[in-house]
Parts: structure tokens; C-alpha cells; sequence
């Protein structure tokens, strides 16, 4: 599950990743991609029918499930 | 390894690096089918040619970390690590760093470094970074690496000559500075910013990008060109394939009707027609569809598109378990199978690779529509139900469905069983839109149309004159008396197919299917439109007759219930050879479609039991 926040923000706003929690697999191949705690990005789109998101944050442009195995805790610029 | 001494210098770089085109380009059609026992991800292998020497160079999968998630990737990392009894260590690594993507690249490039092997590095869509209006110090970057750089735009060919140069002196490659030692991740990652920063300069996305995204990706304008590109796509493959595949099997059989005519009648001249040709038609037949369907699928993947093909569909998809890139082949499958589970190597997560391919027989492909408009033509009247829709048409709709439906229903199960495990969820990156380099699409279409020919075709051939062998002995004398027609007819029955028919026709008896219904389906495994030739040889109608006389025929001597079992048991039975022998080439080994063909039989087998007993 999503941090409730990532799951409302609105597409095109921007936000701090704080924490990530789950699988580490998952975890780990994010972090790699350069999503690390302390990372600001920008929710660019979410797929028809709850499917995927896209997130970018530098060059990197990357989408993922909303799945149940990582939770991810953000921090929204208000 | 296939090759003389096995040195090698391996392709290494990030997923969309520009890795897999270059390769092409540099290594042109001077490839070999890898021959690596126990591996079903085969990576590549090609040679570059001076006039001194050839290099052989192998195409590792792309990945963006030595810590694997999937087994493409894990393929790569244990090659590197020295793991593998079938692909030792590479003697020197052409490193592909992605301009446009730098930071990943260098991650990567951070570890492979500290491997301590020979490198270079071909630094790949440096116009990608000039049309962001940015700079990259290439001088910079070899300081920093102590490797040679060489610049590269790809589809152009600009760097390629000098790579080429650079890889026949393998002799004057250096060992890359070490990086700093790392404790986590974190600490690479800044590493690697902090590097990053002062080689490249560039603005954050690229226009062009960002256009056609804004409508490629739209909510409802997304879906839109997905399902027009889809509609091209699946027209493509039915009906441009269409006249290539008349125009072959026109000429295979005239060529067959001349070595009949001119050898006259006798074993050596049916053995030659009827088995070799149409055998090798057969095969040949196939390779319209392999390679629309193939060009479609490589240009969609190297210009970006598919990436957003799969962040569209995939909740669709993961409904039954499987994910985005599943779509593409499955789709594919509609027209034939065995080009649907060639592209299914477009899924990295060899899990959802092997469940897409063990589905897409499934899918009602092009064979099967001879069978079902004979049956349905000669045993459903043309009523119209609902005001509007005929019945022959609602009932073929639902035979369609059926097979798709019971496809992703039996993929959902795989994935909470077979393959059930711990990939990673779907994740994917969006690399910036491309033009498709023309040389490297020939490349890549040419060498799975090849590759299709040789280990699929052989086997094909080689099944089909087995079958025309049960089917031509023993001979039985001619009889002066009977037609041709009569002559076939006998001729089958008293065939070893015809024996083996009536042997087994037991089993096939609780489905309402007498011998000649058994020889049939056992004759159509060549492919499954054979059930029709084979029907019209063992109810004495000649194939040049009209369907007309054929399905009257089979009107007055097979009964309602047992034609309902029929189309019942091809929604589902893996009645296809060639489709076996594919399964056979992209997974490895004959394990796969063995359990395919068993678990298709029994859903067969069972749907037509239920159906013959409801029906009668």
C-alpha cells in the first residue's frame, strides 16, 4: 500500500520521498534507480483504472505498481 | 561455446542503452545461434571481421545493477562473476554508457569497474544530450575512468567505424581506475551524482518527448492510439500476411501438382509432393507473419512506444496475474502462434515469459478457422437470434472468447503456482522516444526469421514426413476399378494412421468421435486446417470439390452432439507441431511443451466430454 498521500497527490505536483518499506528486492532496485529517501519528484501520471504510476525525478522517468509490497512514505510541498 | 577458442568480449550496459543496436550495426548478419546448453535466455552472439582476425563479441542483457531482479539480468551477472560452465568469464568488456540516461549508466559502470577487466566505453546518444541543449566532457569522462571513450550515434553510425577499430586492438585496452569502495547503496548513488554533475550538463527531458507523451499517455487519448496502433498491428498480421502466405502456399502446391504430374503416380513421387514439399511449406509458410509481426514488435521497442504500452495495459493484465509486455504476444497469437511466442522475449520477468508462452496457444489462432466455419457451416443453421446477430457468427464470437478467457484464467493459476515467486512487481523505466536505426531492425528481423527456420523449421519438416509416412503405409494395391478419390480414401484407411485411428478411437469415444473423426484429429497436427483435407479424403470428396459436398456429407454421417465436440475440443487441444517445436526452441527443452500439450489435452478432452453429453 501506498502512503494515503501518494495515493491522492495530484498528478504534476511535487513531493519528498521519506521512507521506503517493504520488499527489499523492490527497495533495492528503486534506491539503485536513484529514488532514495530524500529524493524530490513529481508524480507525472497515473495509468487508467488504478494501474500503474509514473514518477520523474532528474532524467529518470519510471513507473511502477501500486502494490501492496513497499510502502511509500512521502513528504508533499504544501 | 561454439566457437573456436573461447575468448570473447562481452556488450554490457543499463536496458534501453542503445546496446542491442549497436551491436547489430557493428556485427551486421555475422551471427551464430549461441549454443549454450542449460540457458534459456540466450544473449547473443556475434563476430567482428578485420582482415587479420574475428572477434567473437557477445550481446549480455541489458541490466541496471549487478544485484539481479530477474533472470535476464541474472544471466548477465553470472557471466560476469565467472558462474557458468556453458559462458566463461568475457577477456575485455565495451561498456554501453546512455548519454542521455548518465546516472544509471555510471551505477552500472561504478560495478562492472570493479570487476578489474579490460574495458572501453562506447558512449552512446551523445545527439540525444545536444538536442536537450546540453554537454557532455568526454575528456572528462576518460580522466575520470582511465578508459577510451568512444562517442556513438547509433542509428546514424557516427563512432561506429572507430569502435570497430578500437575492438581489433583489444591488446591496447586498459583496466579502469577503481572506484572509491562503497558501503550501500546510498553512497554509490551520491558517488555517482556527484560525478555525474561535473561531466554532463542538460535540461530535464526531452521535448519531444514530452509532446508525444502528453497524448501517447493520456488518460483517454492514451487509450485511443494504443488501441489504434493495436488495430494496425493485429492487421498487419492477418491481413498483409495474407496474400505473401496465398502467393506461397499457391506455389508450394502447383509445385507439388508438377512433381505429381511429371513423376507420375507411385510412393517416390507422393513421398516427394505430398511429404517434402508440402512438409517445407509448411515450414516456409510461417515466415510472413514472423516477420510482420517481428518489425512491428522491434520498431514499437526501440522507438519507446512499448514501455507505454505496457504502463497502459497492465492493469488489465495483472488482473490475471500477468503483466503489460504479456499483451503484445498474446495479441499476437490471435494470427499465429508461433511468431506470439517468439515476441514474447520482449518480457524481461522470466516468470510472466513462460506463463505468456504457455497461454498463447489458447488464443484462437488463424488454423483453427477453417475447422470451426466447416463445422459451424455445416451443423449450425444460419438463424438469426436477438433480431440481429446470426448464430453461426454468435457461436464462432464465443469460441473466440472461450479460448481467450480460459487462457488468462489458466495463466492466473500458473502465477499462484508454477511460477509463483519473488520477482519484483512491475517496475519500468520510459527511455526518451528514438528513431529506430533501419540496419539493426533488418538485423534483428533477419535473424529471428533465420533462426526460426533452422531450429524450428528442421524439426517441422522432419514431424511432417513422419506423419505423411503413417499416412502413405503400409500400401495397398491399386484397384483399376476405383476413382483416384476412392483409391485415397482406401489408401488412408488402411493406413497406419488409419489403424492407429481405430486402435485409439476407443479413447476418443466418451467425446462422441468414431475413427474416422480420430484420424482426423490425429492428422491435424501438422497443423489444425489439415482436419478439413483429412475429412475430405475419408469421406471421399476431393479438395478441389466445393466445402459443399463436404459439409453435406458430414451433415448426414456425423451426428449434432459429436460436431459440437469437435469445435469444442479444438477451442483448446495444442493440435500444432510447429507451435510445439517453438515452445521446444524458446524454452530450452521439450519438458515445456510436453506439459503444455498434456494440460491442453486434458481441458480439451474434458470441455468436449461435457459438451457431447449435454448435447446428445
Amino acid at each position: 500500500m501506498m502512503d494515503d498521500t501518494l495515493r491522492t497527490m495530484p498528478i504534476g505536483s511535487k513531493a519528498i520521498l521519506t521512507s521506503l518499506e517493504g520488499d527489499s528486492d523492490f527497495i533495492r532496485r528503486l534506491n539503485e534507480l536513484g529514488f532514495l529517501p530524500g529524493t524530490t519528484f513529481t508524480l507525472l501520471r497515473r495509468a487508467p483504472f488504478g494501474g500503474p504510476i509514473e514518477i520523474g525525478f532528474g532524467q529518470t522517468r519510471i513507473a511502477f505498481r501500486p502494490d501492496s509490497s513497499v510502502r511509500i512514505h512521502i513528504h508533499q510541498f504544501t | 561455446m561454439s566457437h573456436q577458442d573461447s575468448s570473447y568480449i562481452a556488450f554490457v550496459g543499463t536496458p534501453n542503452s542503445g546496446k542491442t543496436t549497436l551491436f547489430n550495426v557493428l556485427t551486421g548478419m555475422r551471427k551464430k545461434v549461441g549454443n549454450f546448453p542449460g540457458i534459456t535466455i540466450e544473449p547473443s552472439l556475434g563476430f567482428v571481421v578485420n582482415d587479420q582476425q574475428r572477434i567473437a563479441i557477445i550481446d549480455l542483457p541489458g541490466t541496471y545493477s549487478l544485484l539481479p531482479t530477474s533472470l535476464d539480468e541474472e544471466l548477465t551477472v553470472s557471466v560476469l562473476h565467472n558462474e557458468l560452465s556453458s559462458i566463461p568469464k568475457p577477456s575485455a568488456i565495451v561498456f554501453v554508457m546512455d548519454a542521455t540516461n548518465f546516472d544509471k549508466s555510471l551505477y552500472l559502470y561504478s560495478q562492472v569497474a570493479e570487476l578489474g577487466l579490460n574495458m572501453i566505453i562506447a558512449l552512446t546518444m551523445v545527439d540525444g544530450v545536444k538536442a536537450r541543449s546540453g554537454v557532455i566532457d568526454d575528456i572528462a569522462l576518460e580522466r575520470l575512468t582511465g578508459l577510451t571513450v568512444i562517442p556513438i550515434v547509433g542509428h546514424k553510425g557516427i563512432g561506429v567505424e572507430s569502435l570497430k577499430e578500437a575492438i581489433t586492438n583489444e591488446h591496447a585496452w586498459h583496466k579502469p581506475n577503481m572506484p572509491p569502495a562503497f558501503e550501500e547503496i546510498r553512497d554509490r548513488v551520491h558517488w555517482v551524482k556527484t560525478i555525474s554533475d561535473t561531466i554532463i550538463r542538460m535540461k530535464e527531458g526531452d521535448r519531444l518527448t514530452q509532446r508525444l507523451d502528453a497524448i501517447l499517455l493520456h488518460p483517454i487519448g492514451g487509450i485511443i492510439s494504443f488501441l489504434c496502433i493495436m488495430a494496425v498491428f493485429f492487421q498487419s498480421i492477418f491481413s498483409w500476411a495474407i496474400p505473401f502466405m496465398d502467393l506461397i502456399e499457391s506455389g508450394f502446391s502447383s509445385l507439388e501438382q508438377i512433381v505429381l504430374s511429371s513423376m507420375g503416380p507411385g510412393i517416390l513421387s507422393d513421398l516427394i509432393a505430398r511429404g517434402l514439399i508440402a512438409g517445407v511449406g509448411s515450414v516456409i509458410v510461417f515466415l510472413p507473419q514472423i516477420i510482420i509481426l517481428n518489425v512491428f514488435v522491434v520498431i514499437l521497442e526501440d522507438c519507446g512506444y512499448l514501455a507505454r504500452a505496457a504502463f497502459l495495459i497492465d492493469r488489465l493484465m495483472g488482473v490475471f496475474g500477468l503483466q503489460g509486455r504479456s499483451f503484445i504476444p498474446l495479441l499476437g497469437s490471435y494470427a499465429c502462434a508461433i511468431p506470439g511466442i517468439m515476441s514474447a522475449r520482449i518480457i524481461p520477468s522470466h516468470r510472466d515469459r513462460m506463463t505468456t508462452m504457455l497461454i498463447a496457444p489458447l488464443m484462437t489462432c488463424s488454423a483453427r478457422l477453417p475447422v470451426y466455419t466447416l463445422i459451424i457451416s455445416a451443423f449450425i443453421p444460419p438463424m438469426i437470434v436477438g433480431g440481429f446477430f446470426s448464430l453461426q457468427a454468435v457461436i464462432l464470437a464465443g469460441l473466440y472468447a472461450l479460448g481467450a478467457f480460459t487462457g488468462l484464467l489458466v495463466a492466473f493459476i500458473m502465477k499462484k503456482s508454477l511460477f509463483k515467486g519473488d520477482v519484483i512487481p512491475f517496475l519500468i523505466e520510459f527511455p526518451p522516444y528514438r528513431m529506430p536505426s533501419l540496419k539493426s531492425l533488418s538485423v534483428s528481423v533477419s535473424e529471428r526469421a533465420l533462426d526460426f527456420l533452422k531450429s524450428a523449421g528442421t524439426v517441422i519438416v522432419t514431424l511432417s514426413l513422419i506423419l505423411w509416412c503413417l499416412s502413405a503405409f503400409p500400401r495397398i494395391e491399386d484397384n483399376p476399378l476405383a476413382t483416384s478419390i476412392e483409391q485415397q480414401q482406401m489408401q488412408l484407411e488402411h493406413s497406419y494412421a488409419g489403424m492407429i485411428g481405430k486402435t485409439i478411437a476407443p479413447v476418443f469415444e466418451p467425446l462422441g468421435f468414431d475413427w474416422k473423426l480420430t484420424v482426423g484429429v490425429l492428422g491435424s497436427f501438422a497443423a489444425r486446417e489439415v482436419f478439413v483435407t483429412v475429412m475430405g479424403q475419408l469421406y471421399g470428396t476431393d479438395t478441389t470439390d466445393s466445402d459443399a459436398t463436404l459439409r453435406s456429407t458430414l451433415q448426414q454421417t456425423i451426428p449434432f452432439a459429436s460436431a459440437l465436440s469437435v469445435l469444442a475440443f479444438y477451442v483448446y487441444a495444442l493440435q500444432c507441431i510447429s507451435t510445439m517445436s517453438i515452445l521446444k526452441r524458446e524454452t530450452g527443452s521439450w519438458k515445456w511443451p510436453a506439459f503444455a500439450f498434456a494440460y491442453m489435452f486434458a481441458l480439451a478432452y474434458a470441455f468436449a466430454f461435457l459438451v457431447h453429453l449435454v448435447a446428445s
